[in-house]
């Protein structure tokens, strides 16, 4: 008579989970063969493990896994700001490094291409001999910055004689320009004060500015730059205000999730908010079930659910349509 | 451990978080269901998933690429499992599984209750697995849910493969005689 010890259980159970090695498992095979009770054994271990197969088949869905990733952004983004200075302070070779090294999605990537391009215009060509003069019709801006010109700059709007806008610019070292917003080389500087100048102010007109400037993709991609990391909340919210004029594309929408997500202004988020809600797509449901939960703003939290729900009834509508 | 993976932790030991969170999308459906089997309880599940990410992200710098990154992020979480239970004992809070609002359909997908028979089945091998001391719980879902070999388990759980083995045969003799009336159902 056969009887199973507790070591031929314990190579039962290794034998059901995989986990004997060639050898023993031959062996045990071998065993299985002459002893009865040995091999109901493996039946009853078989047969209790495969009821815990379809006990947890429960897997997360790829809605709730986007929640939660986002509400991990959310928090990792707070603790890298606690340690680290704001995002205006950085060097351009920071800016170029995060560019050229990092893995990001595609809004940021662009956000970066065109920060870096656009500076990296500035900074890499080769310099010139020397300034161009005052009051210069046409200077070239890349002698401006180089010269550290655009360093400590007085920004001035001026009348002409026509009626239009003209702005003055006058730098600690005396150099001054002057020009329409339209112009090329106006629109450079003003994007890249926007992007650069230390003193809100100057950056708070450099925004102001723009608004007088025919809208073009350049702009879009500094203004998105600038929502998601000037320091200070009425640039952001200048810069909103401005990208509320472009059509929503999956860029913009990207970069106002994350300012909606993360920005700590209210009103910046509620900006952000705005844009979302001009074109409601069914892929910010979940960054907006967070918001509905999560946001402090009462107002806030109400809009991001009337969004949800007008994307709702849009799909609603969408799948009346198909099945008529 | 693949290339892109590794190019991944690379970049996120160098501070990028973008790289970190790709590697949570690569990785977070596994970790959210395992904190889910150990905790039964979605609440606490979200909580596991957020420290352990956070863990993750603060200590990347330490990771030095001698085990699969998985390997790793489980070893994580369920280091913050038992250190959760260690709290909610210490707080002397009472077991939340039925007020703790989860609803898998809402939660979940392929959840199968195709009738009341699987519905108590279930449920039976759910409290049977619960009632298993925690050491014990955790070497059986890691084998048995998650489908990892006794020596991926040893390192997550830093214990010998012996010990492994000892506590799975524990934790499988009571889960026979548990699960007894419903083996050949």
């Amino acid at each position: 008579m056969h009887e199973v010890t507790d070591i031929l259980k314990n190579k039962a159970y290794l034998f059901v989970s995989g986990e004997l090695s060639e050898k023993d498992r031959l062996a045990f095979e071998k065993e299985l063969e002459t002893n009865a009770p040995l091999s109901e054994m493996v039946d009853e271990i078989s047969s209790s493990l495969n009821l815990t197969k379809t006990a947890f088949t429960a897997q997360p869905t790829d809605t709730f896994l986007q929640s939660q990733r986002l509400i991990l952004r959310n928090t990792l983004d707070s603790l890298e700001q606690e340690k680290s200075p704001s995002v205006a302070s950085w060097s351009i070779r920071d800016i170029l490094a995060r560019f050229a090294g990092a893995r990001q999605p595609v809004w940021a990537i662009a956000a970066y291409v065109t920060v870096a391009f656009f500076i990296g215009q500035f900074y890499f060509n080769p310099p010139s001999d020397g300034l161009a003069p005052a009051h210069s019709a046409n200077p070239d801006i890349m002698e401006l910055i180089q010269a550290g010109a655009l360093q400590q700059v007085n920004i001035k709007k001026r009348e002409n004689g026509n009626g239009s806008l003209q702005l003055g610019l006058r730098t600690a070292q005396d150099y001054e320009v002057s020009g329409n917003p339209e112009d090329d080389f106006m629109q450079q500087i003003l994007l890249y004060l926007l992007l650069n100048d230390k003193n809100p102010g100057n950056r708070l007109k450099a925004v102001k500015y723009l608004d007088e400037v025919p809208r073009h993709n350049t702009m879009k991609m500094v203004l998105m730059s600038s929502i998601m990391s000037d320091p200070n909340p009425g640039v952001r919210l200048r810069s909103l205000k401005l990208l509320n004029q472009y059509e929503v594309d999956e860029l913009l929408s990207d970069a106002c999730l994350k300012v909606l997500l993360e920005d700590e202004n209210e009103a910046v988020r509620m900006g952000a908010l705005e844009i979302l809600a001009k074109a409601p797509l069914a892929k910010i449901v979940p960054a907006l079930q967070v918001v509905s939960i999560m946001e402090v703003n009462d107002f806030i939290r109400s809009r991001a659910i009337e969004i949800m729900e007008s994307i709702e009834e849009s799909q609603i509508g969408e799948k009346i349509e198909l099945v008529q | 451990m693949d290339d892109k993976t590794t190019q991944l932790i690379i970049d996120a030991q160098t501070g990028y978080t973008e790289s970190f969170h790709q590697l949570v999308a690569l990785h977070d459906d596994r970790i959210m269901a395992l904190a889910f089997q150990l905790s039964k309880n979605q609440s606490d599940a979200e909580d596991i998933y957020q420290d352990v990410f956070v863990k993750a992200w603060k200590s990347i710098k330490s990771f030095r690429m001698e085990s699969e990154f998985f390997t790793w992020l489980y070893r994580i979480t369920v280091n913050t499992f038992l250190t959760h239970q260690k709290k909610i004992s210490r707080m002397n809070i009472q077991d939340s599984d039925s007020d703790s609002g989860y609803d898998p359909l809402d939660w979940a997908a392929n959840y199968t209750d195709e009738n009341k028979i699987s519905e108590e089945i279930n449920s039976s091998v759910q409290e049977a697995v619960k009632a298993l001391p925690e050491k014990q719980k955790t070497a059986f879902i890691l084998k048995h849910m998650q489908h990892l070999k006794i020596r991926e388990i040893a390192l997550i759980m830093d214990i010998t493969e012996g010990t492994v083995k000892k506590y799975l045969f524990r934790a499988m003799e009571k889960m026979r005689i548990q699960l007894k009336e419903y083996r050949y159902a």
